[in-house]
């Protein structure tokens, strides 16, 4: 009887787990998918956009899987959404079965979902898994008439040496490309964090606020309820949104140039 | 692991050194001390891609503690470094025929460390208050179980025997992120495969 048990219980944990591995801290494996990011501003580009755009910006997913199901499975149940942000904090620790667990899920949305970097996600290996799973940091895609600049806004991440975010990178892509009226921003930390590099505030913001045809910069990072600042009080909106881990995302319209934002609960 | 192996052997060295009388037998104990008891070569497990170590027994061989180097190479996820200590404990023997002895379940810890300018220790306090981050980027503690078959040769080689194990792990930050999430995260997910092969001496 106890032999049965024992070999029950080998049974069971042999193929109860199915994976090896070779680090925790290991990049990729053999199924790790490569250049999501292109792949579905690709799928994006193939939509036609209508005179509404609609965007629904999740972001602080960290390992929150459940929460994470939720939220894919109440925009699937929607047919007003143009596409999905996931706006940083992917993961806890930056380890690759963070990302792909995450990416499983966001991989089941029907409409495209694009990836930025937040600051958890460039631990230990993690922003070279962000890199080969999704693509380069700083990235623009085009959509409705809209060019949404994305980019690493995590300075403490790389020891506030100034670099983060990249202003010359930002002054280079803050410009209207052909059949683009529109720019909008994308990044984790907002600039009001003591994580974003206090030296660049005034320099992104003025930045932003001189870019013409901009028409907000949109962060996550806080995981509190939605809010709206603008630098000296005048000039573009800085929305923060919620986390996935309160079961709140944010729905962002823009029609003609006229941009409004609410908090939506699944 | 370096700084244990050299810990290790200033240990057991140092005293001979300090006594200016010494024995044939003495020095010879010493080195049998010192030379392992087993080889190990494993594939995956959470310590590389390919890793290699040294055990000694214990405990009239219920338990292993093992050294481990391995290594990730660049095409397989790398490059990693990385560093473990193992301690195992096997609670069932059974024998199967004269020639094999199989031990079903047998619980182990090991910590794991990864060298690298990505892998502090902790993380820079000159960035990050204290408890920022509260992890070691570089040091993981696991814990899982293993399953081995022991092949017993016949007394005409070196090799004693030659085990075959796999093993299954997790560590501290699967644990926490299954801890926080049991609905979205099944049990089973947060453990991962490996398989080795000791040479027993």
């Amino acid at each position: 009887m106890r032999k049965k048990i024992l070999f029950y219980l080998l049974a069971l944990f042999i193929f109860s787990c199915n994976r090896n591995e070779f680090s925790p801290n290991q990049k990729f494996d053999a199924t790790t998918p490569e250049d999501v990011n292109a792949r579905e501003i690709s799928e994006l580009s193939k939509k036609t956009a209508g005179a509404h755009i609609r965007i629904a910006v999740s972001g602080d997913t960290h390992t929150d899987y459940t929460d994470s199901k939720g939220f894919v499975d109440y925009v699937n149940s929607q047919d007003d959404i143009d596409f999905v942000v996931l706006n940083g904090d992917i993961t806890n620790f930056g380890l690759l079965t963070e990302f792909q667990g995450i990416y499983d899920i966001y991989n089941k949305l029907k409409v495209p979902f694009i990836t930025v970097l937040g600051n958890h996600d460039e631990n230990a290996e993690g922003n070279f898994v962000y890199q080969r799973m999704y693509g380069s940091p700083n990235f623009t895609f085009d959509y409705g008439g809209i060019k949404f600049v994305c980019h690493d806004a995590n300075s403490r991440e790389h020891s506030f040496d100034h670099t983060t975010p990249n202003l010359d990178w930002l002054r280079m892509n803050l410009s209207k490309d052909e059949g683009t009226q529109y720019i909008m921003a994308f990044s984790h930390v907002p600039p009001i964090d003591a994580d974003f590099d206090q030296t660049l505030r005034s320099g992104y913001e003025n930045l932003f606020n001189s870019t013409p045809g901009m028409l907000a910069s949109v962060h996550s990072h806080r995981h509190s309820a939605d809010s709206i600042y603008r630098a000296n009080g005048t000039g573009i909106p800085f929305i923060i949104t919620n986390t996935i881990l309160n079961k709140t995302f944010t729905i962002i319209d823009i029609t003609n140039g006229q941009l409004t934002t609410h908090p939506v609960t699944f | 692991m370096a700084n244990l192996l050299r810990t290790l052997l200033l240990f057991n060295i140092l005293p001979l050194l300090l006594c200016s009388v010494q024995t044939a037998r003495a020095q010879s104990k010493l080195i049998n001390t010192l030379i392992p008891d087993q080889l190990i070569m494993q594939y995956a497990g959470s310590i590389g891609y390919i890793s290699g170590g040294i055990g000694y027994n214990l405990w009239k061989e219920k338990s292993t503690l093992s050294f481990h180097f391995g290594y990730v190479p660049k095409n397989k996820g790398g490059e990693l470094d990385i560093a473990a200590i193992k301690l195992d404990y096997k609670p069932f023997t059974i024998h199967i025929g004269d020639q094999l002895i199989f031990h079903p379940i047998n619980p182990v810890a090991f910590l794991s460390y990864t060298f690298g300018q990505e892998f502090g220790f902790e993380f820079d306090s000159q960035v990050y208050d204290k408890g920022y981050y509260f992890w070691s980027p570089a040091l993981r503690e696991h814990l899982g179980l293993t399953s081995e078959l022991k092949i017993l040769g016949d007394g005409s080689s070196k090799i004693k025997s030659i085990s075959l194990y796999v093993e299954t792990n997790t560590n501290d930050l699967y644990a926490i992120n299954w801890y926080h999430d049991k609905k979205g995260i099944p049990f089973t997910d947060i453990f991962r495969l490996g398989f080795g092969l000791k040479m027993n001496f």
